[in-house]
C-alpha cells in the first residue's frame, strides 16, 4: 500500500539522519507541515485507526513544544530547570482541568495564566466578587451559590496546585542528584518519570496534600450542586421537569425494582418449595 | 558542577531523544496503517442469567471431566473484558483450557436510574442469586469463587456470610486493609466527601474514576506513556494489545451512587473488612467464618493496590484456615494478564482448586 505522506516524513527523517540530527528551522517547518497533515487527515494513512494517527502527530507536537521550550534561550541549567518547572506546572494545570467536567465553560476562566507566581486568573476573581455583591437579592440566591461554590473551587484548585508545586521541586533536587550520563535519552525521560511520582506518592501521606486534593474534589462537588441547584430553580421556572424531580422519579422507580425483586424471591421459593415437595 | 553537567547534556540528549522518537512515530504510523480493524472477540458466552443489569456468562468447559463451577467476580469500576482482552490473553480462555466451567459476572453498565444500588443488592442479592442460579444448574452443593481487585472484596464477604456454599476461594489483587501505609487510592477517598460527589453527579462517572486511577502516577500515566505511545505500536501484536488495553481503560463504566458511597463509607473510611464495620443486609462480614481454603494473588508493583493491603488477609482470617498466597513481580492489572505472569497465575489456581499447594518460585 502507498502511503505519499509517510513516504514524505521518511525521507524528511532520511535527511535529518544526513546532516547529523540537528533539526533546522526549514526541517522544523516541513516537519510541523508533515504533522498538521497526518492531524487533519489520519484518514489517508489508516482507515480503521485513524484516530490514533492523529494522537500520535499531536503527542509529537507536544513533546516538540515542550523540548524547544526547555532549549529556548536557555543559557544555564537554572533557566532549562525553570522552564521544566513551568511545563510540569502546565501539566499540573491539565491534569486538575481534566478531572473537571461540567459546568466545563466555567473552568478555563479559572486559570489564564500558566506561570507560577500568577496561578489564577486575578482579574476574573475579583470580577466574580464584584458581580456576586451586586446580586443581593433574594431570587438571585442560586447564581449567588454557585458564584461563591467557583470563588472556593478556584481557591482549593490552587493549594492543590501549591502542592504539587512542591512536588515538582522535590523531584527535581533528586532527579538532578541522579542524573547519569550514561543514560539513553528515553530511560533518561523514565527515570524522571518515576522520581516524579514516588515523590507525589510519598508527599501524599502527607495530610496537607491529602486534604489539598479531597479539597478540590469537595469543591468541585459543591460546585456541581450549586449548579444543578441553579438548574433546578430555572427548570422550575420554565415548567419543565427539574433535576431534583427527576431525582424523585428515580427513587419511585428503584422501590417499584425492589418489590418485583421481593416477588420474583418469593415465587422461586414457591417453585423451590413446589419441586421438593412434586 | 553537577547542575553544569545537567545543562551541558540536557540540551543534545532532547534532540537525540527527538529524532529517535520521530523514527518511532514513522514506524508506529506504518503498523497502524497496515493493522485491520480490531476484532471484537471478548466475552463470548452463553447469558444464563440477567437481573437488571448484571448478566452471567457462562464459557462452558472444554474437557469432559466435571468439575465444580467456577464463579469469577469482577470489579464494579472497571469491565471484565480484561479477563479475555484476545484470543491469546486470556485468563478465561486459559482456565477453560485447563477443563475449569466459568461463570463471569458483567455488571454491566449503571445508568441514573440505578443509582439507588448498593451493596446489599450487589453482595446479598445479585451474587447470591448468581450462586443458587449456578448451583441449580450443575447440581452442585458448592462453587468455586474467584474475586479481582474490589471483586475480590465482594467475594470474601459472600465467603464470609455463607461459608457452606464456597469450596475454594481465590483472590486476586484484592485490597484488605485499607489503613496501610502507601495507599494513595485510599488516602484520597479519606477525606473526599463521597457522598456530595455522588449527589452532585448520581453515579460516580467512569470517566471521573478514571481520571482519580490516572492521578494516582500523574507523570507515568500521563505526559511519560504519551510520549511513548509510538514505542508502544512497534509490530501489529503490540499495536493490537495496544489498541486493545486502550480500549478497555476508557471503557469505565459509572459507579452506582449508594455503592460508591458504602463502599468508600465502610470499606475504605471504616476499614471494614478488618474492623467488622462492613455489613451486608445487616449481617456483618466477618471473615474468620470463612472456611474454605484461600489462595491470594497479588502483584508486588501494584500502585493501586498495595501488596500489604491484600497480604493483610493472612492475619485476618481464622488460623485453621488454609491460606496460600502468590506474590507477582508486577502491577495491578499486569498481575494476571502480562505473559510473564499469566502462565503462573493459571497454574497456582489449577493447583489450589484441585486441593494442592503449589511450589512458589523466586
Amino acid at each position: 500500500m502507498n502511503h505519499p505522506l509517510l513516504d514524505q516524513f521518511n525521507q524528511w527523517l532520511h535527511k535529518i539522519e544526513q546532516t547529523g540530527s540537528v533539526i533546522d528551522a526549514t526541517r522544523l517547518n516541513e516537519w510541523n507541515h508533515l504533522m498538521d497533515q497526518f492531524q487533519s487527515h489520519p484518514e489517508q494513512l489508516s482507515s480503521n485507526h485513524a484516530q490514533w494517527i492523529k494522537t500520535l502527530a499531536k503527542n509529537s507536537k507536544a513533546m516538540f513544544s515542550v523540548v524547544e521550550a526547555l532549549q529556548d534561550h536557555a543559557t544555564d541549567s537554572s533557566e532549562q530547570l525553570k522552564k521544566l518547572r513551568d511545563e510540569l506546572h502546565q501539566f499540573n494545570v491539565q491534569l486538575l482541568l481534566q478531572q473537571a467536567s461540567l459546568p466545563q465553560q466555567m473552568a478555563p476562566l479559572m486559570f489564564t495564566h500558566t506561570h507560577l507566581s500568577t496561578l489564577f486568573n486575578e482579574e476574573q476573581q475579583a470580577k466574580f466578587e464584584r458581580f456576586k455583591y451586586s446580586l443581593n437579592a433574594p431570587q438571585f440566591e442560586s447564581l449567588n451559590r454557585l458564584i461563591e461554590s467557583f470563588m472556593q473551587w478556584q481557591k482549593a484548585g490552587q493549594t492543590l496546585t501549591e502542592e504539587m508545586n512542591q512536588i515538582t521541586e522535590l523531584a527535581t533536587q533528586q532527579w538532578q542528584e541522579q542524573f547519569d550520563d550514561s543514560l539513553p535519552a528515553k530511560d533518561q525521560i523514565e527515570l524522571w518519570g518515576t522520581i516524579y511520582d514516588n515523590t507525589y506518592q510519598a508527599q501524599f501521606q502527607a495530610p496537607s496534600m491529602q486534604l489539598a486534593q479531597s479539597g478540590w474534589l469537595n469543591g468541585w462537588a459543591d460546585l456541581k450542586l450549586a449548579w444543578k441547584q441553579l438548574l433546578t430553580q430555572l427548570t422550575e421556572q420554565a415548567g419543565l421537569p427539574s433535576p431534583d424531580q427527576l431525582d424523585k422519579l428515580i427513587e419511585q422507580l428503584d422501590q417499584h425494582r425492589r418489590r418485583i425483586r421481593q416477588l420474583e424471591k418469593r415465587l422461586y421459593a414457591l417453585e423451590s418449595g413446589a419441586d421438593h415437595n412434586g | 558542577m553537577r547542575s553544569n553537567q545537567v545543562q551541558i547534556t540536557m540540551a543534545s540528549r532532547l534532540n537525540s531523544a527527538m529524532l529517535d522518537s520521530q523514527k518511532e512515530l514513522a514506524n508506529a504510523i506504518a503498523v497502524l496503517s497496515e493493522l485491520p480493524p480490531l476484532e471484537n472477540s471478548s466475552l463470548k458466552a452463553e447469558v444464563v442469567l440477567t437481573l437488571d443489569k448484571m448478566r452471567l456468562l457462562h464459557f462452558k468447559q472444554s474437557g469432559r471431566r466435571r468439575q465444580p463451577p467456577l464463579i469469577v467476580c469482577y470489579a464494579l469500576v472497571n469491565r471484565p473484558t480484561i479477563l479475555d482482552l484476545a484470543p491469546d490473553r486470556s485468563l478465561i480462555q486459559d482456565l477453560r483450557a485447563k477443563g475449569r466451567d466459568i461463570y463471569l459476572i458483567d455488571w454491566g453498565y449503571p445508568d441514573l436510574c440505578d443509582r439507588h444500588i448498593g451493596l446489599d443488592d450487589y453482595i446479598g442479592d445479585y451474587l447470591e442469586s448468581i450462586v443458587q442460579c449456578v448451583l441449580d444448574r450443575t447440581k452442585f452443593d458448592q462453587v468455586d469463587l474467584m474475586g479481582i481487585c474490589q471483586g475480590g472484596v465482594f467475594a470474601l464477604a459472600y465467603a464470609s456470610l455463607n461459608p457452606e456454599r464456597v469450596r475454594k476461594l481465590v483472590t486476586l489483587v484484592t485490597p484488605v486493609d485499607t489503613d496501610v501505609e502507601g495507599f494513595t487510592l485510599s488516602d484520597m477517598v479519606r477525606e473526599t466527601n463521597i457522598e456530595q460527589l455522588v449527589e452532585a453527579y448520581g453515579n460516580l462517572p467512569g470517566e471521573f474514576l478514571n481520571q482519580i486511577y490516572a492521578a494516582l502516577k500523574p507523570l507515568q500515566l500521563g505526559v511519560i506513556k504519551e510520549m511513548g505511545l509510538s514505542r508502544s505500536i512497534q509490530d501489529p501484536s503490540s499495536a493490537e494489545l495496544f489498541l486493545r488495553m486502550e480500549e478497555w481503560i476508557n471503557d469505565s463504566p459509572d459507579l452506582a451512587g449508594r455503592a460508591a458511597i458504602e463502599f468508600a463509607e465502610t470499606f475504605f473510611k471504616g476499614n471494614g473488612l478488618l474492623k467488622g464495620s462492613f455489613h451486608v443486609d445487616s449481617k456483618a462480614v466477618d471473615l474468620t467464618n470463612i472456611r474454605s481454603p484461600i489462595l491470594n494473588i497479588f502483584g508486588t508493583k501494584d500502585h493501586l493496590v498495595p501488596p500489604a493491603s491484600s497480604q493483610s488477609l493472612k492475619e485476618a482470617i481464622d488460623p485453621k484456615t488454609h491460606y496460600q498466597e502468590l506474590p507477582l513481580p508486577a502491577g495491578h492489572i499486569g498481575a494476571f494478564i502480562s505473559d510473564r505472569c499469566r502462565g503462573k497465575v493459571i497454574d497456582a489456581i489449577e493447583l489450589h482448586l484441585n486441593g494442592s499447594a503449589f511450589k512458589q518460585s523466586s
